[in-house]
């Protein structure tokens, strides 16, 4: 059995969704009578440790196999030497008393905690989502070998866009956009997802050829539950922009939440320009068309 | 004329003809080192690993085991630096083991490499995603499958370094997560 040890936050809640099924409402129902008799004494979904652990995270933490044999028959889980039982009876000093459910029981109490796991995320989303605080994001650029820069712009949410479109258009006006973000100055709530569009023109008589490496997003704590770009422009490979040509490409900058914020947030990307010899032997990203 | 032969250029490169065209020049292996800053006065230290022989793993494959020798772990690389081979798939195991009395979380923001156009046509797939909070329990040790490889097509030599931040977090942070 794999132990999975990383807690993956908000996409998981459509994993979760897709797992519950109104099919199983006696099955929760059944569960929650269980769980309030033979368990909320020690544990709650997401109120907080009492004796035993929250069970919040049981869900994204461990399948229902393990879970089964745990709620069943903890000791010899944990003198199995399973690392995570015996983490948790050296956190608690105890272990739970054998709870003996039959399959029908087990299964109804594991369908409550992925029902009220749910509800958690749901409550977490919305509140999350209730917050009307803007918050300040810079998209900066820092340059190396390349003198150009890059716009930022509102994407026109009339336009038919896809997020990773990458167009050449010989015309502003051909741009799929309604403002410009003034110096790459935005401002977010959370759990906004804003689609933007990063603009660059080759005003040279020469083709240009540039690389994006990994943006980085300062203060670096603000990355984990706060801003990521969904799909941006940074990865392996370079771009190339015909002479007199406007490149854009579809991109969406998330906020995810607030709780871990540290101050206004600033997106650095890197751009490296590219002479023909250097990109020699590297696969190239192409536009998907050019736009007019 | 000019603008023709840019568009000429465009389809050409456009199409994999022109990076086909000179793929015979490069065949060297390309030099890289993976490397971890630790922020947040985090207690543990980043191992690399090659995978151990005759061990099938998946990639992202992730656990937490008593020590190393019980994870898929083998050969320690030193200083994390190993050789790229064009087209070779390299399979590796990070290791963090945690020898304090407390449970360690940490999360890894997006590797910045350096120089940044030695990333060109390498792909690393690796730990540092979005919202995502890696867990040590006490005394344990994690590990997870790791797998990076370069291009055919891509031209060796320089040494490209891959550094990563793992940034400690509390159980207090946690808790609000």
């Amino acid at each position: 059995m794999l132990f999975m040890r990383a807690i993956i936050l908000f996409p998981l809640a459509g994993i979760l969704w897709l797992n519950f099924s109104p099919l199983q409402a006696q099955d929760v129902a059944l569960g929650e009578k269980i769980f309030t008799e033979k368990c909320v004494a020690c544990h709650s979904i997401g109120q907080g440790r009492k004796i035993g652990p929250d069970l919040k995270m049981l869900s994204h933490m461990h399948d229902d196999e393990w879970t089964a044999a745990f709620i069943n028959a903890p000791k010899q889980v944990i003198d199995s030497g399973d690392p995570y039982a015996q983490a948790l009876f050296k956190e608690y000093g105890l272990h739970m008393p054998d709870q003996d459910l039959d399959d029908h029981e087990m299964s109804s109490v594991l369908q409550f905690i992925h029902h009220e796991t749910k509800k958690h995320i749901d409550k977490t989303l919305s509140d999350t989502g209730n917050s009307t605080q803007k918050y300040k994001v810079l998209l900066t650029w820092k340059m190396d070998a390349f003198e150009d820069h890059f716009s930022i712009y509102e994407a026109d949410p009339e336009a038919n866009l896809n997020l990773t479109d990458t167009f050449l258009t010989d015309s502003l006006s051909n741009l799929p956009v309604t403002q410009e973000f003034i110096d790459g100055k935005l401002e977010m709530v959370p759990g906004e997802i804003k689609r933007i569009v990063v603009v660059y023109h080759n005003p040279s008589a020469d083709p240009k050829y540039f690389f994006v490496t990994p943006d980085r997003i300062e203060p670096i704590e603000n990355r984990l539950l706060g801003f990521n770009f969904i799909e941006c422009l940074c990865g392996n490979d370079p771009y190339y922009v015909p002479p007199g040509q406007y490149w854009y490409r579809i991109m969406d900058l998330k906020m995810t939440g607030d709780k871990m914020i540290l101050g206004d947030s600033v997106i650095e990307h890197t751009v490296y320009g590219l002479t023909l010899a250097q990109i020699k032997g590297y696969k190239l990203n192409t536009p998907n068309a050019a736009a007019n | 004329m000019k603008i023709f032969l840019s568009c000429m250029t465009f389809v050409l490169l456009g199409s994999g003809l022109y990076s086909q065209a000179i793929a015979s020049e490069a065949r060297l292996p390309a030099n890289v080192q993976l490397s971890w800053n630790y922020l947040n006065d985090f207690t543990g230290t980043m191992q690399v690993h090659r995978l151990k022989d005759d061990t099938k793993v998946s990639l992202w494959e992730m656990g937490v085991r008593d020590n190393v020798d019980s994870t898929p772990a083998g050969v320690e690389i030193a200083e994390g630096k190993l050789e790229l081979m064009p087209g070779v798939i390299n399979q590796l195991v990070l290791v963090m083991s945690n020898k304090t009395s407390e449970t360690m979380y940490f999360h890894v923001p997006l590797h910045q490499p350096d120089p940044g156009v030695g990333y060109m046509g390498i792909h690393f797939m690796c730990l540092c995603f979005d919202g995502v909070v890696y867990i040590v329990p006490s005394g344990k040790t994690w590990f997870r499958v790791v797998e990076i490889r370069m291009d055919e097509e891509r031209k060796g030599g320089d040494m490209t370094i891959f550094p990563h931040d793992v940034i400690a977090l509390t159980e207090e942070q946690i808790s609000k997560l």
